[in-house]
């Protein structure tokens, strides 16, 4: 298997009691298939609720899973345990959202950095030491970082602390949860930046989960689309971006606001209404109530993943019309 | 120096917090003018005073260790110092503000059709059955399904999106001249946000009002603002027509701002990410305060802050119009 992540049939159910009415289902993550290759960034992108962190988290195994599997590094970790996880989890690291929350603020920035090494027990005191300044100079903190406190740095410093930490046990691929979405503009750039050079530099693989689809294509090779727990188009960024198959995928991209002026009378797809809850979801294809182009089988029939020239795959009765033209070319 | 036309007129306005460690300037002399029926842009990153600027128009800063001077004209009445009983005539009335994030706007204990009426009846003398068809034309204006329905809901039983749309009905309930909006659709998914921007300028047209809308997303003032001013550090250093500042941006903070967003289309380039951060507000350089992070800091910068140069393009910045123009190739590369 050449294939460093393998998710296939993903599935994550909550329930939840809903006051009288009894126990109700809410389905996070339904039916989720990727694959992430060695050194491969993968966008996730979606709006709020579609269950894009889940299913990151689903995939560290932070949560257990409900059905389908998991398969990392040629191991299958679905439904693997505490213990057993422990050597998975040093090639597989998350970075979160919440530069503020995710540091313990008790901790001096050396001992957040080396409590990974720790864990794993790699090398002597002498070696962490060093290996922990190096780490620090990676994510373009000075030695100084090493005695301070989480609450002595900025957001985009403290971002890169919670980097340095992910990248102590030489991880194989990092689940990055927006991880610049909580910061100012000029900060995020930054950090995009640092997150592109560590990738080509180390070769890590990413699962990039972002609502932000400028920051997607800064970062991601290949991104998948999640709407309503499901992935609705997956494929490389130039195709899905340049030429959407989807109408949600045209949709999300369309309503992105464009910092040029002279670009915002341009011919747009706007959605109305808001993404439906996914404790009740819609008949057929989840994204029908909303889609412009949606017919009978739309409403009946839940579309399956098909896969089309460029090699991009899609989950749609109705791809846009460009891709269908191309199909047949 | 002021327009004749202006609806709102700001100058040299500054909040200052009285701290243990002395003064601290927030919003340092910043100063504009904005017209009737205009959508005026406020950029900057946290920390730049683009919030406080427009709090201090209601003054809605109730503290006591905050000093706001200069002067706020609105019409013919001046906001700064005004008395309490003049500012409860204005605020809410003819202006009102639109807040970032609608669930905290919005009381959780009573229906918002509840709430947009006690804001109607606050301000105008009218019946309940009055106020009520108010209440619920101004739903429907604002594009919120089925009124009749709606308004008995209470705002958890709301989507992110109907709830600000909630709250920009209660802020136009009593026809404000003038809209304050802070962050309105940061909270918001972006398909949402573009409903709610499409909403933004539909209401200028609707219902005459001139709006102030404070964002960090650059991409949202391209959309919507007539006229944009950049903030940092508590000044403004750019305004423009939105047209000129996007298309000949002046000052290198705005050069790295736009460079900094990830753009959509085009070939992938790596971020042109402003290095450092901005100053703390205790310990601003005594020049320019975005010198330490400019690529093309010179001599002149950290002696004085630049003045902001007249005219319908400001900048404040002191390299000179010639220069400029050949250092414009070389921040385009990162």
């Amino acid at each position: 298997m050449s294939n460093l992540l393998e998710v296939r049939d993903l599935t994550k159910h909550y329930t939840s009691r809903h006051g009288f009415a009894g126990k109700r289902v809410v389905r996070a993550v339904n039916g989720v298939s990727l694959d992430i290759a060695p050194g491969e960034a993968l966008g996730l992108v979606g709006e709020s609720g579609c269950g894009k962190s889940t299913l990151g988290r689903c995939i560290a195994r932070l949560y257990t899973v409900t059905g389908g599997s998991v398969t990392f590094d040629g191991v299958d970790i679905t439904r693997l345990g505490g213990r057993a996880l422990r050597p998975i989890r040093a090639g597989l690291q998350m970075i979160f959202q919440d530069p503020y929350a995710s540091l313990n603020p008790r901790r001096r920035v050396g001992e957040i950095i080396a409590e990974p090494l720790h864990v794993h027990h790699r090398g002597n005191q002498a070696s962490m030491t060093a290996r922990v300044a190096s780490l620090l100079s990676d994510v373009g903190l000075g030695p100084d970082a090493l005695s301070r406190f989480p609450h002595e740095f900025s957001g985009g410093q403290r971002q890169r602390i919670g980097i340095a930490r992910a990248l102590a046990l030489d991880p194989k691929l990092i689940i990055a949860d927006e991880p610049v979405s909580a910061l100012d503009v000029s900060v995020q750039a930054q950090i995009v930046n640092l997150l592109a050079d560590l990738q080509r530099d180390r070769g890590l693989a990413y699962l990039f989960i972002a609502h932000d689809l400028g920051v997607v294509r800064q970062i991601a090779d290949r991104v998948a689309v999640m709407y309503l727990g499901g992935i609705v188009e997956i494929g490389p960024v130039a195709s899905v971006f340049g030429n959407p198959a989807h109408p949600y995928t045209r949709a999300l991209l369309d309503a992105v606001p464009v910092a040029d002026p002279a670009l915002t009378h341009r011919d747009r797809i706007r959605l109305a209404g808001d993404p439906p809850n996914p404790a009740n979801p819609p008949s057929g294809c989840a994204f029908h109530p909303r889609c412009a182009a949606a017919s009978d089988i739309c409403r009946a029939v839940k579309p399956v993943r098909r896969v089309l020239d460029d090699g991009r795959e899609v989950a749609c009765h109705h791809p846009l019309a460009a891709q269908v033209d191309t199909q047949q070319a | 120096m002021s327009d004749p036309q202006a609806l709102l007129s700001v100058r040299d306005l500054s909040v200052s917090f009285r701290t243990r460690g002395g003064v601290i300037r927030a919003v340092d002399s910043v100063s504009f003018d904005v017209l009737p029926q205009q959508i005026f842009g406020i950029v900057g990153e946290s920390g730049s005073g683009k919030s406080l600027t427009i709090l201090s128009i209601l003054n809605l800063i109730g503290d006591p260790n905050v000093i706001i001077a200069g002067s706020i004209r609105f019409g013919d009445q001046e906001l700064v110092g005004a008395p309490a009983s003049v500012m409860r005539g204005v605020r809410g009335n003819k202006i009102a503000m639109i807040f970032q994030d609608p669930m905290t706007a919005l009381t959780p204990v009573h229906t918002i059709g509840a709430q947009i009426i006690e804001q109607i009846r606050q301000h105008r003398p009218v019946s309940a059955s009055v106020a009520h068809q108010r209440m619920l034309d101004l739903l429907d204006a604002v594009g919120i399904p089925d009124p009749r329905q709606t308004f008995r809901r209470y705002p958890h039983e709301l989507s992110g999106g109907q709830r600000q749309r909630a709250v920009i009905a209660m802020a136009l309930s009593c026809d404000p001249a003038l809209l304050l909006a802070d962050e309105p659709t940061t909270a918001l998914d972006v398909t949402v946000q573009a409903q709610i921007l499409d909403l933004i300028r539909a209401l200028r047209v609707k219902f005459g009002s001139s709006i102030i809308l404070i964002t960090h997303n650059l991409g949202v003032v391209a959309e919507v603002a007539d006229r944009v001013a950049v903030m940092y550090s508590g000044r403004i250093i750019e305004q423009a027509n939105t047209a000129d500042l996007f298309a000949d941006p002046l000052h290198p903070y705005s050069w790295g701002l736009l460079g900094s967003m990830p753009v959509l289309d085009g070939p992938r380039q790596r971020l042109a990410a402003i290095p450092g951060l901005p100053p703390a507000l205790d310990n601003r350089p005594p020049g320019c305060a975005f010198a330490p992070r400019c690529r093309f800091v010179r001599a002149g910068c950290e002696i004085a802050p630049p003045p902001l140069r007249a005219g319908p393009h400001n900048v404040a910045c002191i390299i000179d119009d010639h220069e400029r123009a050949s250092l414009r190739s070389e921040r385009l590369t990162p």
